[in-house]
């Protein structure tokens, strides 16, 4: 059993010191992905993960009302909360880029820059709410990988599927959410030429 | 449709050799056009999705700061 599904474990059971010993867990978590990530030749764009990874945080600790399953319960959990913030901070770019907004962001304002660009995320976000309605499971494994960063694996455990068939329905998730999302930028196009 | 054109993509990223391929496709698809215009469709792909979904997922995509960071609450 790892060491985060202790933690999860003590937290359902009401032990307070627990939720204090989750957070270094996660980060761990999220920093061998991050080595893993850096390890490929793309990498390298900027964000401050520390603060994205605090407002996850806030969001998953809340109030401590919640309680957690198990790991996987928790981490898919997480990559919703990741989603969140990615997407609402990807529309407020996107929103002062196409001159909303008169007012200068928050000196603590999150400063992410993912390796897709923030349009790119709000496409692939509205594509996935259309994935969403039509096949309910590839999207959350999208979420989960997508959003989350997760393995297949960790997926998976996650969702109570094979590692196979989550390989299979990612990469057919990707290839429809492509397929969803370039309508969608033909739409944009069209909006953009004069009429 | 789609579940049989899914089923065929996903054997079909198995496959290098386009000789290969073509046989596979042939026989997978047993002369259905709108089933082999879809799985060459998603084939096509292919570069793209990797470009759109990298591996590790968007949100790490990190710097050498939460390396640092991280590393400091071990």
């Amino acid at each position: 059993m790892s060491e985060i599904t202790l933690v999860l474990e003590a937290i359902k059971r009401g032990e307070r010191l627990a939720s204090e010993q989750l957070l270094p867990l996660v980060y761990d978590k999220l920093r061998n992905l991050a080595a893993a990530r850096m390890a490929q030749e793309n990498a390298g764009q900027t964000l401050q993960p520390t603060a994205l990874v605090h407002e996850a945080w806030l969001q998953l600790a809340g109030d401590g009302s919640r309680s957690w399953q198990n790991r996987a319960h928790f981490f898919g959990a997480a990559a919703d909360a990741m989603r969140r913030i990615l997407i609402d901070q990807a529309r407020r770019k996107s929103r002062l880029k196409h001159g909303g907004g008169q007012s200068r962001l928050d000196v603590d304002d999150l400063e992410i820059a993912a390796t897709t660009p923030d349009e790119d995320a709000l496409r692939i976000n509205e594509a996935l709410e259309k994935l969403e309605r039509e096949d309910p499971e590839q999207a959350r494994i999208v979420v989960l990988k997508f959003f989350g960063g997760l393995t297949n694996e960790e997926v998976a455990e996650n969702l109570g599927l094979s590692e196979r068939t989550v390989y299979r329905q990612w990469v057919c998730a990707k290839a429809r959410l492509f397929r969803l999302v370039r309508p969608l930028e033909e739409n944009d196009q069209g909006q953009q030429s004069p009429v | 449709m789609r579940e049989k054109a899914e089923q065929i993509f996903v054997s079909a990223l198995e496959i290098d050799a386009k000789e290969d391929l073509k046989v596979f496709l042939d026989r997978a698809c047993q002369g259905d056009d709108r089933v082999r215009a879809e799985v060459e469709d998603m084939l096509a792909l292919r570069p793209q999705l990797e470009k759109m979904f990298p591996e590790g997922g968007v949100v790490f995509a990190l710097t050498d700061d939460f390396v640092k960071a991280s590393q400091s609450l071990e």
